[in-house]
């Protein structure tokens, strides 16, 4: 779900409201001892290899 | 395996997933952390996992715990809140996996013969789908690749996947479509790419010498070694079919550097139990990747547990000795840990009706590769190609499957309708096994996934 959507989640809540909540709950996050992030790695211009069958999942981004 | 849940995000203890002979991983007992709407991993503390609902493999809906009342809990628990933050939280990195109708991926049936005879072919036993066809036609199918590739937009990518019976039977057609194709994806700026799945019994040297000038992906099926191949997978005159494949891989090898990449794909069933003994075999071979699938008419929960068991144990070891790359050469691993990096959602587990089809050997068009000669599924043929018998297929898979609250929708994409029809009502009758499955291969995927990364 992509930033546009996300008010679709939070019925009730204007976009001023919206983003306050969504900024204080990275906020909490980002400083939680009782969840911690694992950091993905973008892989900028990858191109993935496409192989046997074509019965696999295609993202947008993956073909 | 304990796995708990709360809404959207599942939360495991994976001490039970290791090769067996490490210590410190048998005591090793991070709590890992899936946020299914962002793809997210992380890790959580015990005050956090304590509060979710237990749940087991089984499960695709969002359990309701009577207990998880916000009103109830004291919410200047960090713990509490910090798992309502994340659960609520929407990751603006997400990529939707929104896939609208364009065809990008075709199979091309180059032959509908083949000189094996495996028991499980997908092309009816023999190579033919029931109706054999010695060749497809050049003069009818590359209108038929003009009509499609004209389709895509410049910038973009094409796939063609040569398929049989056994492709290598006509290698003229390989040769004629693959110049073709490239001439014209290079008039309208659309990259194609090419993979052609063999039985690799025919690496002769005319056909060695034809793939040198062509970058190929070459996807060898076999099943083990010969004690088993060449049960599972004879040849017409009873020559040893995994003879005849070991020789042409050395061949294959000293043109290595010209091949876009070598895996090896096997079937294991009931009749075809052992993985480990293939996996080693193939590992011998040195390929660049492989795959260990699950027969697609297999439907033994026993057997999935042995499956699943020896699968762990592959991976355990491709980790141990290669770590990443070495266990992303297994491509099930390969796809879930790039879903992860590029934090891509992916509602659909294939291109079925959308960016896929399948084109037999006398160019009529299929929604699925295992749809030729099945008229009720024909979508085209020729330059004839018909979006409105692919309207019922538009809707994401996730949806159409009935899997919106499975918390590995987003990296399953909804499953595969031909196992969904072999084994169930019709194509979108969810195959339970298949769930568990895929939901226990992804777990396996988390635990390595958190010890490559760093941590945020």
């Amino acid at each position: 779900m992509n930033k546009h959507e996300m008010k679709n989640q939070n019925s009730g809540l204007n976009s001023l409201e919206l983003n306050s909540a969504t900024y204080e709950a990275a906020h909490r996050l980002s400083v939680s001892t009782h969840i911690k992030k694992v950091k993905p790695m973008k892989t900028e211009g990858y191109k993935p290899k496409t192989t046997g069958l074509s019965c696999i999942p295609l993202g947008k981004d993956l073909i | 395996m304990e796995i708990r849940r709360h809404k959207d995000i599942i939360a495991f203890r994976h001490t039970d997933i290791t090769s067996g002979g490490d210590a410190v991983s048998k005591t090793n007992t991070d709590i890992i952390a899936f946020h299914a709407r962002n793809l997210e991993i992380a890790e959580v503390s015990r005050e956090v996992f304590d509060q979710m609902s237990l749940i087991d493999l089984s499960m695709g809906a969002i359990p309701v715990p009577p207990e998880l009342n916000l009103n109830k809990l004291n919410l200047k628990n960090e713990s509490t809140k910090d798992l309502a933050a994340w659960e609520t939280e929407n990751n603006p990195e997400v990529k939707a996996g929104k896939l609208g109708f364009g065809i990008r991926s075709v199979n091309l049936n180059v032959t509908q013969i083949c000189n094996l005879k495996c028991a499980y072919c997908a092309a009816g036993g023999d190579g033919t789908y029931g109706d054999p066809v010695t060749r497809l036609s050049i003069e009818k199918t590359l209108p038929q690749l003009k009509f499609l590739i004209e389709k895509v937009p410049a910038g973009k990518r094409f796939h063609i996947s040569f398929v049989g019976g056994e492709p290598f039977l006509y290698p003229e057609a390989l040769r004629a479509i693959y110049h073709y194709a490239q001439e014209l994806g290079k008039s309208v700026d659309v990259e194609v790419l090419y993979t052609v799945t063999t039985n690799g019994t025919l690496f002769s040297d005319a056909n060695i010498e034809m793939l040198k000038a062509m970058k190929f992906n070459i996807t060898i099926s076999l099943d083990g070694a010969a004690a088993v191949n060449d049960i599972v997978r004879p040849s017409k005159d009873g020559r040893s079919s995994t003879a005849m494949i070991v020789s042409g891989l050395k061949k294959l090898n000293t043109i290595r550097s010209s091949l876009s990449s070598l895996g090896i794909s096997g079937v294991f069933s009931k009749e075809n139990q052992d993985l480990l003994s293939a996996y080693e075999f193939f590992q011998s071979l040195e390929p660049d990747w492989m795959e260990f699938n699950f027969a697609y008419d297999e439907n033994s929960p026993e057997f999935q547990k042995k499956y699943l068991q020896q699968m762990d144990q592959i991976a355990a070891d491709l980790w141990e000795t290669g770590g990443e790359e070495g266990l992303r050469k297994l491509k099930t691993f390969d796809l879930y840990f790039k879903l992860l990096d590029n934090q891509q959602q992916v509602e659909n587990h294939c291109g079925s009706g959308k960016s896929f089809l399948m084109i037999d050997a006398r160019n009529q068009m299929f929604p699925c590769v295992w749809s030729p000669n099945d008229k009720s599924e024909l979508v085209g043929k020729d330059s004839n190609l018909r979006p409105e018998l692919m309207d019922n297929l538009q809707k994401p898979l996730i949806e159409l499957n009935n899997c919106q609250t499975c918390w590995a929708r987003y990296l399953c994409g909804g499953g595969c309708m031909y196992v969904n029809k072999v084994h169930g009502k019709n194509k979108h009758d969810k195959n339970l096994l298949f769930c568990e499955r895929t939901r226990h291969l992804i777990l396996t995927t988390f635990t390595y996934y958190k010890r490559s990364r760093e941590m945020l």
